[in-house]
């Protein structure tokens, strides 16, 4: 079975223990306006422009159909009226034109993991699933999961836990560690700036705390959205309540993501 | 083997200027310090390098045992089993070590006259006799590092002086804390010598494993790898031997060291190292026994003495493109490493190389790699054509006399088969032409995005006014990516090369050990023009086994995986990669010294030889150029030793820049 991944990023410190080699699946149901991989959102590939690449030729401005590209002493990408086509990439010398995704096999994506190997072995490291949200491909990440775990992979599964309760349970028996996100208690404001209701999220939280999962709770700390003193204390609370022995990483914003946007020819959700 | 009468003619000459050049050492006797002895050597006239290069240590385990009026006696006793220019030889010797005995007495005596008994009475002692004690032991260090004249390399420090601490401890005579104070003496008196000169060859090796599989770091490792995480000096140069059964204690100390970034702490890994000696026909006993030489090239501690040439292999790479010729701009000076130095000019070590024909005649890739082999074969057979020593450089007697055999056969060390000299021949910058090789296959024999015509215009021009050119073959694939399409013509090109230099024999009929080391990368950067992979003149070129830097951008564990494909153990004489991890990464991890400790583990796992990995921050670096005054302190590795970043020329810093830029 084929997925669609972004990028495979190898030693990986920051997804789990050890060092690590992290998979980002593409395509995630919320819409954070702080969203740090704005190029996992969609779930179809898009075209991803790379300046650094580029070498001035200008053929993906004659190709493009829908007028995406223009020239101004540097190409400027705007990808409002995008409709995929491809022609742009197809056209470009210099590689400075790629989708965001690619679509790959479970066994592509092990035969990149397992090369680091002893590195997992040694550190306690192993294969950390991200995104986007990776459950949001449960059947691919069943079977990447299920194929790494007899391998002896040690697996993490990095979830905004916006996914139906079956497809939790479906991958459970084969993942090590849950890093989970948690943005807001409060159902509203979950709403306004993510897009969805975090009934399910929460829900699902409780579930893996239940079974005895091991989870680490993720809270992204967000100036002036998430990092208010009561949405800080009542994600603490509502976490302690269930089980004080419960991890907590805060995690900063990181302002890469501006870049990404760029490069998906699109302007940021939101200014933060 | 006789002594011919050439050679002892000029070793007395070197014996009369050396037993001269021994009253001007200053007889330094102060009481604020343990040992006895001037922090700098007296300047030698009339320079004859070729006495000594100083990038071997001494026999510093025969010198022990026998300590200065031991080699005195064995000299004048042995030379009655010999006639002619043996005797002689050994005469000489005598009375070389006759001078040094009566310049340690001078020693003891003024000692006496400064009330300072400690002090005369070791030095009385070692007029006499061996040492017995420590601190013995360390004053006998300190009096040769001065008697040897230059800074030289100083080997397995904690072995030697471990049974003198041992002893000692037994009888009640030291503590671990006393003992402690004498080596940071003993490293203060090497700091001061090297007084920051840089490349001053002070490299000490700690630890290692024994023949038995047995760990040998001790109470002084690890004394001497405290005292350097706490000093903030240059000097010595620290490396240290590591193996499967190393302990986490000094695991710990390691990645501290290397976690401050100073480059000073360079590891060897026991099981690929011992191995590949012993494939080269190093006895085991010795082999168990090497260390590393003044960079880090590897060499029998008290087992003979070292000498190396290099080529290059990206040259190789210009050589076919252009029939044999060179393709450099407009010549260019460039400053040696330091600010202090003068401008050189830079030049290959082979500058024309074979006809190889036109490459616009070779249609396919593996006609130009033939045609690449066949360059890099040639400056190969240059460079052994003539052999590494011959009887007009004689080895200086003071040094010859710590050498197995010396003694007692009255043989000159360099044809004295129980030396096991090390004689290598280096090729440097790998990564840079395995990057070429790979440009040319892929974007102009598999690809065809460009034509040959094109890039040979683009490359005489130095990509200048060829942006786009330089931007696809800067997209090529890379060396340090674990990409195995690349990494595999790597690993073809060093299996020739081992091969082709295991066939060149030394004086003694061992063979020349290969070497992928290059210390001299930033002047290859300038005796090569543009290259293929996108690099223009003067840029950073690849060093020793590492990746170009700014060039390999899949992790550090990609860079490992990649360079361990090499059979590094072949290439026993110095593989070393230069690892730089950027501090960023790092920052939030939990346990970021296990994590560095993990990839040097793998390293040594996959057959690694020599690894300095240092954690940089780039973001320092740039300021520290541009703001020198603030950053003073800031020590940064080199090659074979690290050195103060402001103090290095601009070239240099550059690549130092890169380099912490390759993530």
């Amino acid at each position: 079975m084929n997925g669609f991944i972004t990028k495979i990023q190898r030693f990986s410190l920051h997804d789990g223990p050890g060092i690590r080699t992290t998979v980002f699946l593409k395509g995630c149901p919320l819409t954070c306006v702080w969203c740090q991989n704005p190029e996992t959102i969609a779930e179809c590939p898009e075209v991803l422009f790379l300046n650094a690449h580029c070498i001035g030729c200008r053929k993906c401005v004659k190709s493009c159909p829908k007028k995406c590209f223009s020239w101004d002493n540097q190409i400027k990408f705007n990808s409002v009226n995008c409709n995929r086509c491809g022609l742009c990439i197809d056209n470009c010398p210099a590689e400075a034109l790629n989708w965001s995704s690619h679509e790959l096999s479970s066994d592509d994506i092990i035969r990149e993991a397992i090369k680091d190997k002893l590195y997992y072995d040694l550190s306690g490291g192993g294969l950390t699933l991200s995104g986007g949200e990776p459950l949001a491909q449960i059947g691919f990440c069943y079977e990447l999961a299920k194929k790494a775990k007899s391998l002896g992979l040690h697996i993490t599964i990095d979830t905004s836990g916006y996914v139906p309760r079956a497809a939790l349970e479906k991958i459970m028996p084969f993942v090590d560690l849950f890093l989970f996100d948690i943005k807001f208690v409060d159902r509203r404001l979950h709403q306004k700036y993510t897009g969805q209701p975090n009934d399910l999220i929460l829900g699902n939280f409780q579930l893996l705390c239940k079974l005895k999962k091991l989870v680490i709770v993720r809270v992204p700390v967000i100036t002036g959205i998430t990092d208010r003193q009561d949405n800080l204390f009542r994600i603490n609370d509502f976490i302690k309540q269930i089980d004080p022995a419960i991890k907590i990483d805060y995690i900063p914003f990181n302002a890469l993501m501006l870049e990404k946007y760029k490069m998906l020819g699109k302007t940021v959700l939101a200014k933060i | 083997m006789k002594i011919s009468d050439t050679l002892i003619e000029s070793i007395k000459k070197d014996t009369e200027s050396y037993s001269a050049w021994l009253k001007k050492i200053k007889l330094t006797v102060d009481k604020d310090y343990f040992l006895a002895g001037p922090f700098a050597s007296p300047e030698y006239k009339s320079w004859p390098r070729y006495h000594d290069n100083f990038h071997y240590p001494l026999g510093m385990r025969k010198m022990l045992s026998l300590g200065f009026a031991g080699i005195r006696d064995a000299a004048l006793r042995n030379s009655h089993n010999f006639k002619g220019n043996q005797r002689e030889y050994l005469l000489l010797t005598h009375e070389v070590y006759k001078n040094i005995t009566g310049l340690i007495a001078r020693f003891a005596a003024v000692a006496k006259d400064k009330n300072l008994g400690d002090i005369y009475r070791i030095c009385n002692n070692l007029s006499r006799r061996p040492p017995k004690t420590f601190q013995e032991a360390c004053q006998v260090y300190w009096f040769c590092a001065v008697l040897r004249i230059g800074t030289s390399t100083i080997g397995r420090i904690d072995q030697h002086l471990y049974p003198f601490y041992k002893g000692d401890r037994k009888k009640g005579l030291i503590d671990l804390d006393k003992a402690k104070l004498i080596i940071a003496e003993l490293l203060y008196r090497f700091e001061k010598r090297g007084a920051a000169k840089g490349d001053t060859l002070q490299n000490i090796t700690l630890g290692g494993k024994n023949s038995y599989g047995e760990d040998e770091a001790n109470d002084l490792t690890y004394a001497i790898l405290e005292l350097a995480a706490g000093n903030k000096y240059v000097e010595p140069k620290i490396n240290v031997r590591v193996h499967q059964n190393s302990s986490k204690r000094l695991w710990n100390l390691i990645t501290e060291l290397q976690m401050s970034g100073r480059g000073i702490c360079t590891i060897f890994n026991d099981e690929a190292i011992i191995n590949g000696l012993i494939k080269y026909g190093r006895p085991k006993e010795v082999a168990y026994n090497y260390c590393n030489d003044g960079c880090s090239e590897i060499i029998l501690d008290g087992f003979g003495e070292t000498w190396f040439r290099y080529i290059d292999c990206v040259k190789a790479i210009e050589h076919v493109l252009f029939n044999g010729e060179e393709n450099l701009p407009k010549r260019k000076k460039m400053q040696y490493y330091s600010k202090n130095e003068d401008y050189l000019e830079v030049k290959a070590p082979v500058q024309k190389g074979q006809k190889t024909g036109d490459f616009l005649m070779m249609n396919d890739f593996p006609a130009f790699y033939r045609a690449y082999l066949k360059q890099l074969k040639y400056q190969i057979d240059i460079m052994l054509r003539e052999p590494y020593n011959s009887d007009k450089y004689p080895m200086r007697l003071f040094t010859a006399a710590t050498m197995p055999d010396v003694l007692e056969k009255a043989r000159e060390p360099y044809a004295n088969k129980s030396c096991y000299h090390t004689y290598g021949l280096f090729i440097g910058s790998l990564g840079t032409a395995v990057n070429s090789l790979a440009a040319i296959k892929y974007l102009i024999y598999d690809k065809k995005i460009l034509t040959k015509p094109k890039l040979l215009t683009a490359l005489q021009n130095n990509f200048e006014s060829y942006p786009l050119i330089q931007k696809l073959c800067q997209q090529a694939p890379k060396f340090g990516n674990d990409d195995d399409l690349v990494d595999k013509m790597a690993v073809g090109i060093a299996g020739k090369f081992a091969v082709w230099v295991r066939a060149y024999k030394d004086s003694t009929g061992q063979p020349i050990l290969p070497g992928l080391y290059n210390h001299l990368f930033h002047h290859t950067a300038y005796s090569v023009g543009a290259t293929p992979d996108g690099r223009d003149f003067g840029s950073a070129i690849g060093e020793h086994i590492s990746p170009t830097p700014g060039t390999a951008f899949s992790g550090p564990t990609a860079i490992i995986n990649s360079v361990c494909k090499i059979n590094v153990g072949e290439q026993i004489f110095g593989s070393t990669l230069h690892l730089n991890i950027p501090v960023t990464s790092l920052k939030g991890t939990a346990n970021p010294q296990d994590i560095i400790a993990d990839l040097a583990k793998v390293f040594c796992l996959k057959g690694g030889c020599v690894l300095n990995l240092n954690v940089l921050d780039y973001q320092k670096l740039i300021e520290a150029q541009k703001h020198p005054e603030k950053y003073k302190d800031l020590l940064v590795r080199v090659w074979g030793f690290s050195y103060y970043f402001v103090n290095l020329s601009k070239e240099m810093q550059d690549h130092v820049i890169a380099r912490a830029k390759a993530l």
